[in-house]
């Protein structure tokens, strides 16, 4: 058989990099869209069928990309403009322990927790305290998880106020520490260190998620410069849900990426002059990339002032109760007669989410006012609290005459209440407050209506779980999973895996996965998960559990050095930082070169983010590089 | 010591390269006073510069009769590189602990280098064995065996022949390149050796470039210096000097072998050159192969040819079903310099042609290059 080539070219190409799910993003689609309207020819590469192998940058502008598609036939594309899609950066720096399989990035653990079956009690710490590291910490507190920590370290991006408070009142917990150790304890035990303002703090955790940027970004980027090669990072997660903010930065660094590739190359590829871009489009584009300016703007600026939610022991300060009755979007009359909406969301965040799925029109969000409830418009309907992945509005009803108020919250999935049931209640930051009477709750519409003292209406925003429940739920689980499980060896020894799972996946449920198995990707082409299946070399990611098998691990010893910024090539930050030094290198791509970092099997998705936070503080200028070798990840081609 | 207001040293050299670099550090050992100017920002974007010519491919003899194998006998590349390094260059037969060992000097190797599948094999050998270089016939499995790569299952008969010469020199070009470079930084304040220089234009006294949007002037008691490259070509025609011959493109793949490759052997199938591609001793098994193809006239890089050749080395020569490519780079060489006078002058201006290719050659001609300024 020979390798079949087609040819292809176009204005502007996108390209997902390696590790991309979610294809096409909102950024892709809001740059391909205005480039498309502008009139240049775009190609979307990504997705299943569409493997982007990597580019070749020509010597002026643009480059080639090479893509494979499902059936093995390649694709060298040309093109003007190239776009690389990258996720971001979510590995830590590096310090004793960091190689160990139990430290995960994100989308790893991400991947672990909706398709695996392992455990994430006693507890689970996630370094990085953003949108997602809060959101996935919900997820976990939410399934029966008795203890997640968030660490907020470094220069990490903070999330939303809303974020932190949801984490809090489910019971999670913010330490501001930095990582000093992981140590294994027993199968999925881990002894994580930590150093906080007060000392060392010992953490058993079943795993430790790193939730990374550890730095801020701008979030896209042209290298070398002028030459029409730019990156543009997935920030957003799966879904709208689990980071708001994420996906608008996303979208709006798409529009202004598509104005500038527009503004570079002015005429479609074999257009006459006469059809670059007209004086309207001009104005159009100017339009877009103001408007993408000012909600990029809006998006960040929240950082710059963040709200904490201020308590005098259980109660909130004067301040914030002061605040929190004066704001816009909470009910001042109405609720003394009727049921309507409270949305509590003061921080000024880019996010519409209830706006949209309120059917009344009762919400409006607007950039000079904020949130604005108007009250008599407000049905009570609850479709906001359904629809805010914060859950941060309540119904609310008080009773001038009677002690008691009405609250309707999120319900947590976790829990099954009957009607007159008592529940206990806690505040903003979980801590528990009183009890209150369950009048309705409704699993469908994911809601809770409690009846609860007069004194509570504006404190109680959270339902506190009891941990029998925690233990019910894991034990039902295990049942449900126990009778589709099948007997295999691993490392000489019986095992019970679930039939069909990806083995890269029972390598983690088993406790038995290895540090290189932490990009946990799908497609093989980190290359990094190899083990021998009834005496085959296979790719762990690529290969499914069956009855029988026999599963040898390849004797890879463990290299235990909290200076090794590389793990692949076994590069140590020190030698990095002598490179330097001694040559006054002044280059990411001569840096690398003379010292090999990135230069393993993984292509440096370990590593690349703590080599450049290394440059930065060595003061090499390297936010806007991008890493352009080819292939991105090994390439197996069957001839 | 600042360029501020004009200068004067005794020679600029424009480079992109080593080629530059070296004669940065001659000049500088006669006690010359020396300004280098790069318009890259940094010294490893230049891509022409190669462990050893993937042009020898066409077979022993032709190399041979184009002096290229000449500087390569391990000993001769050994004594063109040593004196012009400032520091030890390794060989790999020396024993780890035995006496003092830099881990991160350049290695130069010692391998086999074997061309299998030439018509010429029995002219070549008797050529090359009236030189003295020791060539060896090789046949069937013997032969293929000496490629790098080669699996052989014992399924089919191997009917290829081989030819074999011994102990051929190949080194660490960026372990070199950095050597030169952290010495010659070491040894020049940072104004005179200048990266990201721009707008470079040699004036009747001496030379006027901007170095971070300033401008600067310097003049020279030599002249100025220019080690060509293909980079350096538009700028070349842009001061008006005689563009260079056409220069001519290779890719340069690296493969991931399932089984440990023989470190000791470097092979040559019809255009394309294998061999195990690693920087320092050997330590343990090797499984990345390099191969060089040339990208012909009319060929696109990464182009349908480029591939059919590679999946026709990987099936009909190395036996692979399948195979893995971990990296592929574009080197864009100047023609052998052979084929034109290696040294061109235009007034106080001179110029080394085809400052790429092979680092043993490449250092050769910097010398000679360097040797005919007058002190």
């Amino acid at each position: 058989m020979t390798l079949q080539i087609r040819n292809g070219r176009f204005d502007v190409l996108v390209l997902a990099g390696p590790g991309i799910q979610r294809w096409p993003g909102l950024g892709v689609r809001a740059l391909s869209t205005l480039c498309s309207d502008m009139g240049l020819s775009v190609g979307l590469f990504g997705g299943e069928g569409l493997r982007v192998r990597g580019v070749l940058p020509s010597s002026g502008t643009g480059g080639v990309a090479i893509v494979e598609d499902s059936q093995g036939r390649i694709h060298r594309v040309e093109s003007r403009a190239i776009v690389r899609v990258c996720e971001q950066t979510e590995f830590p720096d590096p310090f004793p322990g960091w190689t160990e399989p139990a430290l995960l990035p994100l989308s790893s653990a991400l991947r672990l927790r909706r398709e695996g079956q392992t455990v994430w009690s006693p507890s689970t710490a996630i370094l990085g305290a953003g949108n997602r590291a809060l959101s996935f910490g919900c997820e976990l507190l939410e399934a029966g998880v008795a203890e997640v920590f968030c660490i907020e370290w470094g220069a990490a991006p903070r999330g939303w106020e809303v974020y932190r408070r949801r984490f809090e009142m489910l019971g999670g917990r913010l330490i501001e520490a930095m990582p000093m150790g992981l140590k294994k304890k027993a199968p999925l035990l881990w002894e994580f260190r930590v150093k906080d303002a007060i000392g060392v703090r010992v953490l058993e955790v079943a795993w430790v998620v790193s939730a990374g940027p550890f730095a801020s970004s701008d979030g896209m980027r042209e290298h070398p410069p002028g030459s029409c090669l730019f990156e543009l990072e997935q920030s957003g997660g799966m879904t709208l849900e689990e980071d708001p903010q994420g996906w608008t930065l996303e979208e709006e660094r798409g529009r202004l990426l598509g104005v500038r590739i527009i503004k570079a190359l002015g005429t479609p590829l074999g257009a006459s002059a006469d059809r670059s871009v007209t004086k309207a489009n001009r104005e159009q584009l100017e339009e877009s990339q103001r408007r993408a300016r000012s909600r990029l703007k809006r998006a960040l600026r929240f950082l710059d002032a963040p709200l904490d939610w201020t308590h005098e022991g259980k109660w909130s300060s004067v301040d914030a109760r002061n605040r929190l009755r004066s704001f816009a979007g909470v009910p001042k009359k109405e609720h003394l007669v009727r049921e309507v909406a409270s949305i509590e969301c003061i921080e000024e965040i880019e996010c519409s989410i209830c706006e949209t799925a309120c059917p009344e029109k009762a919400i409006s969000i607007s950039r000079s006012q904020g949130v604005f409830l108007n009250e008599s418009a407000c049905t009570g309907c609850g479709k906001c609290i359904s629809a805010c992945p914060a859950q941060v509005p309540v119904l609310i009803q008080e009773k001038e005459a009677l002690p008691v108020a009405q609250i309707t919250m999120g319900l947590p999935p976790w829990s099954e209440f009957k009607e007159k049931e008592l529940v206990s209640v806690s505040n903003r930051k979980g801590a528990p407050l009183g009890s209150a009477k369950v009048l309705q709750s409704s699993r469908e519409e994911g809601w809770i209506k409690l009846e609860v003292p007069s004194h509570l209406a504006w404190e109680a925003r959270g339902i506190r779980r009891t941990r029998f429940q925690v233990e019910d739920e894991w034990v039902l689980k295990a049942e449900k999973t126990a009778a589709s499980k099948v007997e295999v060896q691993l490392q000489g020894e019986k095992r019970m895996l679930r039939m069909g799972q990806s083995l890269a996946l029972a390598l983690f449920e088993t406790g038995f996965a290895r540090g290189d198995d932490r990009l946990l990707c799908r497609d093989g082409s980190c290359r990094r998960c190899e083990i021998r299946v009834d005496g085959v070399k296979k790719l762990a990611c690529r290969t499914q559990v069956h009855r029988g098998m026999s599963i040898q691990l390849l004797d890879r010893s463990p290299i235990e050095d909290s200076d090794l910024i590389c793990p692949c090539s076994q590069v140590r930050s020190h030698e990095v930082i002598q490179k330097i030094r001694e040559g006054k290198l002044n280059s990411p791509d001569s840096i690398r070169q003379a010292c090999g970092v990135g230069e393993g099997s993984c292509r440096g998705r370990a590593c690349i983010g703590a080599y450049q936070r290394l440059l930065q503080a060595e003061g090499i200028e390297c936010s806007s590089w991008i890493d352009w070798r080819f292939p991105w990840a090994d390439w197996t081609l069957s001839v | 010591m600042s360029l501020d207001r004009e200068f004067a040293v005794d020679i600029a050299l424009v480079g992109t390269g080593v080629a530059s670099l070296v004669a940065a550090q001659i000049f500088l050992r006669r006690g010359w006073s020396v300004l280098h100017l790069n318009p890259d920002h940094d010294f490893f974007i230049e891509n022409s510069e190669l462990p050893f010519d993937p042009s020898v491919a066409l077979g022993p003899g032709k190399a041979l009769s184009h002096g290229v194998l000449d500087s390569l006998r391990a000993d001769r590349a050994r004594q063109i590189l040593e004196p012009e390094f400032p520091g030890s260059i390794e060989g790999w037969s020396r024993e780890k602990g035995s006496e003092y060992f830099d881990p991160r000097a350049p290695f130069l190797r010692s391998r086999s280098w074997n061309w299998i599948g030439s018509p010429d094999h029995e002219a070549d050998f008797l050529k090359l064995e009236e030189k003295g270089w020791h060539p060896q016939i090789t046949e069937g499995v013997s032969a293929a065996r000496r490629i790098p790569g080669f699996t052989y299952r014992g399924e089919t008969p191997v009917t290829i022949r081989g030819l074999s010469l011994p102990k051929i020199a190949d080194i660490d070009v960026n372990r070199y390149r950095n050597g030169v470079l952290e010495f010659v930084r070491s040894r020049m304040d940072a104004n005179f050796l200048v990266t990201s220089a721009s707008a470079i234009e040699p004036t009747p006294e001496g030379v006027r470039f901007y170095q971070a949007g300033v401008p600067r002037t310097v003049k020279l008691r030599q002249g100025l210096r220019i080690f060509r490259t293909p980079r350096l070509n538009l700028w070349c025609q842009s001061i008006g000097l005689e563009p260079s011959q056409e220069s001519k493109i290779w890719e340069e793949w690296t493969l991931i072998s399932r089984d440990p490759l023989d470190p000791s052997q470097l092979g040559f199938v019809g255009l394309s050159s294998v061999w195990a591609k690693y920087e320092g001793a050997p330590s343990g098994p090797i499984h990345e192969l390099g191969v060089f193809s040339p990208v012909l006239e009319g060929e696109k890089v990464a182009g349908p040819a480029s591939f059919a050749r590679l999946g026709g080395l990987a099936q009909r020569v190395l036996n692979w079903d399948r195979f893995s490519v971990r990296d592929l780079k574009e080197r864009r060489i100047s023609s052998p310099p052979q084929t034109e006078p290696e040294f061109g002058a235009l007034g106080k201006i001179r110029w080394m042609w085809g400052s790429d290719g092979a680092l043993v050659g490449l250092v050769d001609r910097v010398v000679r290059f360097c040797s005919e300024e007058k002190e």
